[in-house]
């Protein structure tokens, strides 16, 4: 089944053990939305895709990955 | 555990509680009693007030969380909510219709029968938010 992974947890670390909450408030999400997304049992819309990739100055690309 | 998963809680058990108190001690679908409104009103107020304290309470423990607007993930969840509970309203909207044009079932019976199928309807919507606040979305 095809799904949608990401890096986010590695992105995280890689940006100064930032937290999960702090990303939240950086994307204007709960950090319950984060952990899902994280988990990848919730794919975000391409706008809080997007504003991920921004905080931590990435192409899209580099944060989910489409696995077919 | 989100603030909004901790309103869907909180809604789901005093929606539960309190009209399954009506619905089990109150004889409610007792005709002769006839349809009348006061209850109908008194149940509306104490729902809000079982569901204001706790709320309020919580929203005093994490006053950010409370303060922050649902996100999308919140708003989806809402919407699965509500869709599980629009499905169980029109089955019961359906049987009321059935009991009264077919069984001649009027009157108290089916104002209540009409309520429950309200009741349950949130009931639904609540659960299954809970549900996909569980499973992640």
């Amino acid at each position: 089944m095809p799904v949608i992974v990401n890096s986010i947890r590695r992105l995280r670390f890689d940006h100064g053990e930032m937290t999960q909450g702090e990303l939240a408030e950086k994307i204007g999400v709960t950090r319950q939305t984060v952990n899902a997304i994280e988990q990848n049992k919730y794919s975000p819309s391409l706008e809080v895709a997007f504003r991920i990739a921004s905080v931590f100055s990435v192409e899209i690309g580099e944060v989910f990955q489409y696995v077919a | 555990m989100s603030f909004r998963e901790k309103i869907a809680w909180v809604s789901l058990l005093a929606t539960a509680s309190i009209y399954g108190w009506h619905f089990l001690t109150a004889q409610p679908f007792d005709a002769a009693g006839g349809a009348e409104a006061a209850p109908l009103l008194r149940l509306a107020i104490l729902l809000g007030v079982v569901q204001i304290i706790p709320l309020a309470g919580l929203a005093a423990l994490s006053p950010h969380d409370a303060k922050a607007p649902p996100d999308e993930r919140d708003a989806l969840i809402a919407l699965k909510g509500s869709r599980a509970g629009y499905a169980v309203l029109v089955a019961g909207a359906l049987a009321a219709c059935v009991a009264g044009v077919h069984f001649g079932v009027g009157g108290a019976v089916l104002a209540n029968g009409i309520l429950l199928a309200l009741v349950v309807a949130e009931l639904a919507k609540q659960a299954f938010q809970i549900l996909h606040y569980r499973r992640g979305a």
